[in-house]
């Protein structure tokens, strides 16, 4: 559903960004990239949104080339990053209204937005609250509301849970995992060990723009995925 | 998809505070300066009113033709509330004089009472300068974070991850943007108008109205440059604080800077003869003038001391040209008849002479207009303030065809007293009958046929005599210059065509660069 | 510690783009303005010298007869002011130009260059630039100050530590302050070395003193607005919002009220139409011959002196009649422009421009003077005549009449001579003082009213 092969982007001042990536994300399932800070998660989550072009390679979303035809691609992607504030000055429905017509829906209804913002455990008296009042954990549950509205088959998330308390991280998990039932492909990108390991159904552990390893739920359940980590980071590190 | 864009930037410029400034900008400062200026125009119209009368009046009271020199006087056209223009600084009152040719003059002449020349400290601002810098300003404070604004919230990223094309987000954008700039304009608009109308010496016919809507589109379009061009730096940066300083910046340069600084370029690049210089140039002329003039006047002279020429009274009629003669000998009638026959011709000859260099020191004066005109033209204020003069009328080219229309009637006054003065040779100098004349009082007073007292209540009588008075009621009325709204509006094609081709160039450039801005 | 906030303050807006923003456009538009004003006064030097050679010409001519210096109406043409550039508001319209005979003063009226198709007059000296540029920079490089700062959350941080809130807001002030400061300096040396080396105007060390003291002007009235945008960033708590309102603030201040002045003034006060004038005119010489009329009818004239007499007096009736007509026509215009100048008061960029008039020697100052010193010299050049013509037994002594004076030649040499004098410095500083102490007093209001909100301001 999500896939891309051999993507490389190099960026202006020479920087690696993304080297040589090849993976693939299948319905129903969720892909956890782990990576310190700068490792090229969000690059590869750019890439695929066509938000910047790459050296070489291709993404595709649905089996379309989202480098050359980023529009037909972005109908079968929802996609949510870590900083969206949306609209301060709109309420959660107007928001989610708005993105929603934007993701190529008509004719959605009220109760269906009602509904929406139900599951995402948003509670009743905020629908219509203006969202410069609401802290992050319940934007970002506005912001999961608009993923779940698009329903698309591929979900791509950017550090979807930082910032957020851990009652409010958990709730967001279980809703995701909820998503991966209806058999959507999720691809998240995440620093957050415990959480990847929590949700991931397959865990890419990214450095320097290089997936270095991938670990899927036998592996997970065999090893322990800090450690792993940690060493491969510091093993990394000596060279 | 656009009008979804669209509608979410309307709702959400309608809720902003910047919403709140634009709509105090328009709802208080353009009703407060209409006000002003509506009672300005009041004003004005007053003073017009005074002149007109005074110089309908002065009129009904001449006796000869050669005092006939009737002033006409340019009505303040009503939009000059709106525009004043060149209403404070052109003479509104020509003579149609038949020793003079109308020209386009400056009110600062030596003889400008009316004129206040005491220093000003700026210069005054018109209502359409003020909805220029108004109007730009609030556009530019909505447009500085269309991009950067969404960049900073996120919300970017998360509008270009849906199957929404660029320029889509730019039009809806776009369009939002100025559906709510619509709202101030339109409400500015009509509080001018209210307030305008509030006023009783104002009323507006169909073509004002006409010209009211067209500056409204203008207005429109004028602030859609400025928006799109708050969209090209906003597409530029990234951030909405960095976007708004430019911006201000440009601003202050665009409707500030350069249009002053053009004139003065213009005026340092081209200068314009010294009046002093035109004024002996032309004092020549006239001295040469003089000189034929007087000529006749020594004839006259001599031929009075050889006792040939008998004149009882000789005064100025109602103003400074009219030259009354009672009581005059058949013979000097015949003389005077022939002499002013001459004097009109050489007045008539000279004035053409100098209306030639009138002409062409104004030629240099538009010269020098138009190239600070062509240099300001990228401010953008300037042309849509121009336009706007242009159809309020009170533009140079209004204060030209109003004095080409003086000159005509000039003609027509000339062929007019041409033809008065056939029937009656001798209206031109003295208001007698021409039994009066033939009786010839000068010398039934030397013969003594005639008491000084008695001649003295004749002539007293005769001040008084109603009958004696110029009738000029088949006279050619002056009728004011019709030009049509949209003839007035062709008038400044250019600056229509910088507006428009202002709009698209800088959609063109914020589209560009917007559909390769990193939304991230 | 206020060093400290300075400093940082400082440096904070020095690396920002609007710093070189700023500095390029008042730079630029500070050169452009020297240069042009340059080439302008070369030009109304070379006119005004031209007029008074011809002035000088026309009274050697007229020396071969008293009667004809004494009775003659002259011209008085009024030195371009060397400081035209610091302010030349409203010069296009200030006369330059006055008639006058002995003791007697008559219309004035502007020649030259100027163009009256323009609307505006000429706009682009160093006040303009000032009033708009550095007003326009002190509100964006203070507009955060505080509230930018709380957005950030920095404020909080710097209430941490034991400073005292006062030493915060002077310690921004002062740095912000030494930015604008800044940008003066660069403006205004570029500009005076673009003056000393082109040269046309031959600056003297007064002139240096004056644009010394109008640096320091402008300077005050940066600090005005400076001080008008702490106010407002510290009772605000978005930087946005803050830079909205000060906007709005400076386009009524900047640009509304200076714009609006006299045409208020115009509103309010009322001066009379030609036609009444003229026709007042008209009325009072009217009258006057009719009196004079009845006279000759009534057989009072009858030698040749007499008649002359009778001639003299009836021109100095009606030039008494017309004085008046003038006289009172001009007092009503002058209380019109003098309610205009002080409704623009509300303004500190009315009282900055009125400043730099005072120092520059220009504007209604300058037209005063000009007047003044016209009157002066047209009494001197009366009691020049007077000295002359009691030298002549066969004159009659009917003063400044052409039947009444002596025909006898003048040595050209001894006629006075019309100087303009440059005003001196006390002069000029006496005109600026009262608008510098007000500018002065405002600044220090808008700066108390900021420590006040700023003492109360909510740093969560």
């Amino acid at each position: 559903m999500i896939s891309a092969d051999q993507l490389t982007k190099v960026y202006e001042d020479d920087v690696m960004g993304l080297d040589h990536l090849t993976l693939e994300v299948k319905p129903g399932e969720i892909f956890c990239m782990l990576g310190a800070n700068g490792a090229g998660k969000t690059t590869t989550i750019n890439l695929f949104l066509n938000f910047i072009e790459p050296i070489s390679g291709t993404a595709f979303i649905n089996g379309i080339d989202a480098v050359k035809d980023p529009l037909e691609a972005k109908k079968y992607v929802a996609y949510l990053g870590e900083v969206v504030q949306l609209y301060g000055n709109f309420t959660a429905m107007q928001n989610l209204d708005f993105f929603t017509k934007l993701g190529g829906k008509k004719d959605v209804s009220k109760k269906e937005y009602r509904d929406c913002l139900r599951k995402v455990g948003l509670p009743e008296r905020f629908f219509d609250t203006k969202l410069k009042k609401f802290s992050k954990g319940m934007r970002q549950r506005v912001g999961l509301a608009i993923v779940m509205m698009k329903d698309t088959p591929a979900i791509l998330l950017d550090e979807p849970t930082a910032g957020l308390d851990p009652r409010g991280a958990q709730d967001f998990l279980d809703m995701l995992r909820v998503l991966r039932d209806q058999g959507k492909a999720v691809f998240m990108s995440t620093h957050d060990i415990f959480r990847a390991k929590d949700i991931g159904d397959r865990v890419g552990i990214m450095k320097q723009g290089v997936l270095a390893m991938v670990l899927d739920k036998e592996d997970l359940e065999e090893e322990d995925l800090e450690k792993v980590y940690l060493e491969y980071m510091r093993g990394w590190g000596v060279d | 998809m656009i009008r979804t864009i669209a509608k979410r930037e309307f709702l959400s410029n309608l809720m902003s505070y910047k919403f709140a400034v634009g709509m105090a900008l328009c709802l208080i400062l353009l009703p407060l300066g209409t006000y002003v200026s509506t009672r300005n125009y009041h004003r004005r119209l007053e003073r017009y009113e005074l002149d007109r009368d005074a110089h309908q009046r002065e009129l009904t009271k001449l006796h000869v033709y050669s005092a006939l020199h009737p002033q006409v006087d340019k009505r303040p056209p009503v939009l000059s509330i709106i525009a004043e223009g060149l209403e404070e600084r052109l003479k509104s009152t020509v003579r149609a004089d038949r020793h003079r040719v109308p020209c386009l003059e400056g009110k600062g002449g030596r003889m400008a009472l009316s004129r206040n020349r005491y220093a000003q400290a700026f210069p005054s601002l018109e209502i359409v300068w003020l909805l220029a810098i108004i109007l730009s300003l609030v556009a530019v404070l909505f447009a500085h974070d269309t991009v950067t604004g969404d960049r900073e919230l996120g919300t970017l990223s998360l509008t270009l991850s849906n199957p929404v094309p660029r320029h889509q987000v730019l039009l809806g954008k776009y369009l939002g943007g100025i559906g709510s700039l619509f709202v101030p304009l339109l409400a500015g608009f009509l509080a001018v108008l209210v307030v305008m109308n509030l006023s009783a010496a104002v009323s507006l016919s169909a073509s004002d109205w006409l010209a009211i809507l067209i500056i409204f589109l203008l207005s429109l379009i004028y602030l859609s440059a400025f928006f799109l061009l708050g969209m090209t730096v906003s597409s530029l940066t990234r951030r909405s604080a960095t976007s708004l300083i430019i911006l201000l910046a440009v601003w202050v340069a665009l409707t500030e800077l350069l249009p002053n600084a053009s004139f003065f370029v213009a005026k340092n690049i081209m200068p314009v003869a010294s009046m002093e210089k035109t004024r002996t140039e032309k004092r020549a002329v006239e001295e040469q003038k003089n000189k034929e003039i007087s000529k006749i006047w020594e004839t006259a002279q001599q031929r009075a001391q050889r006792g040939e020429l008998h004149i009882l009274l000789n005064k100025r009629d109602n103003n400074e040209k009219g030259q009354l003669f009672r009581f005059i000998s058949p013979e000097t009638a015949e003389f005077l008849k022939d002499a002013f026959g001459e004097f009109e011709t050489i007045e008539v000859k000279y004035a053409d002479k100098m209306a030639w260099q009138d002409q062409s020191y104004v030629r240099q004066l538009e010269r020098q207009w138009w190239l600070a005109d062509i240099l300001s033209a990228p401010s953008l204020a300037r042309p849509f303030s121009s336009t706007v003069r242009a159809l309020a009328g009170t533009d140079v080219e209004a204060f030209k065809s109003f004095v080409e229309k003086a000159r005509q009637y000039r003609l027509e006054v000339l062929a007019f007293v041409e033809a008065q003065v056939t029937s009656n040779p001798y209206r031109f100098f003295t208001d007698d009958p021409v039994e009066e004349i033939q009786k010839d009082w000068p010398r039934a007073l030397r013969e003594e046929r005639i008491s000084r007292a008695e001649l003295g209540e004749k002539m007293k009588t005769a001040d008084g005599d109603p009958r004696r008075l110029l009738d000029l009621t088949s006279m050619p009325r002056f009728s004011p210059p019709k030009e049509g709204v949209l003839e007035r509006l062709s008038r400044r094609w250019r600056d229509l065509t910088i507006l428009l081709l202002s709009n698209v160039g800088l959609f063109l450039l914020a589209f560009s660069l917007f559909l390769r801005y990193d939304p991230r | 510690m206020v060093w400290m906030i300075a400093k940082r303050q400082i440096h904070d807006t020095v690396t920002s783009l609007k710093f070189p923003l700023f500095l390029i456009l008042f730079s630029v538009s500070m050169l452009l303005s020297t240069v042009l004003f340059q080439f302008h006064y070369l030009q109304s030097l070379e006119d005004y010298n031209v007029k008074v050679a011809e002035m000088r010409d026309e009274f050697s001519r007229q020396a071969k007869s008293l009667v004809q210096l004494g009775a003659n109406w002259h011209k008085l043409h009024r030195k371009p002011p060397k400081l035209a550039m610091l302010s030349a508001s409203g010069e296009d319209y200030v006369p330059n130009t006055a008639e006058w005979k002995s003791a007697d003063h008559g219309s004035q009226y502007r020649v030259g260059r100027d163009n009256f198709l323009f609307r505006t007059t000429t706009q682009f000296h160093w006040t303009f630039i000032v009033g708009l540029i550095v007003s326009l920079a002190a509100i964006i490089f203070g507009y955060d100050a505080i509230s930018g700062e709380k957005e950030a959350g920095t404020l909080r941080l710097i209430s941490a530590n034991p400073v005292p809130r006062a030493q915060v807001l002077w310690g921004k002030f002062l740095g912000l302050a030494a930015v604008l400061g800044t940008i003066l300096v660069v403006g205004f040396l570029l500009a005076v070395t673009a003056a000393v080396i082109l040269g046309h105007i031959a600056l003297e060390g007064g002139d240096f003193l004056r644009i010394f003291i109008f640096f320091a002007g402008s300077l005050l009235y940066a600090a005005v607005f400076l001080a008008l945008a702490l106010l407002v960033s510290s009772v605000t708590h978005s930087a946005n919002v803050s830079l909205v309102f000060l906007l709005l603030l400076w386009v009524i201040l900047v640009v509304v009220i200076p714009g609006t002045g006299d045409i208020v003034a115009r509103g309010l006060y009322r001066t009379q139409s030609q036609s009444e004038v003229e026709g007042k005119l008209r009325k009072g010489q009217e009258a006057i011959h009719a009196e004079f009329e009845k006279k000759r009818m009534a057989g009072e004239v009858t030698t040749e002196e007499d008649w002359r007499r009778w001639h003299a007096d009836l021109w100095r009736a009606i030039r008494a009649s017309d004085s008046k007509i003038f006289a009172a026509n001009r007092t009503q215009q002058f209380t019109q422009t003098r309610l205009g100048r002080n409704l623009t008061r509300i303004s500190p960029r009315g009282l900055f421009s009125f400043v730099a008039e005072g120092l520059a020697g220009t504007g209604l100052g300058g037209q005063l003077r000009f007047d003044e010193n016209g009157r002066r010299y047209a009494n001197q050049f009366g009691d020049f005549i007077i000295a002359k013509d009691k030298l002549d037994s066969e004159s009659l002594h009917l003063y400044f009449q052409w039947a009444g004076l002596s025909e006898k030649p003048v040595d050209p040499d001894e006629i006075p001579i019309f100087e303009e004098t440059d005003p001196t410095l006390s002069e000029s500083l006496k005109a600026a003082f009262v608008d510098l102490t007000i500018l002065f007093l405002m600044a220090v209001l808008a700066m108390m009213g900021a420590h006040l909100a700023f003492l109360r301001y909510d740093v969560r």
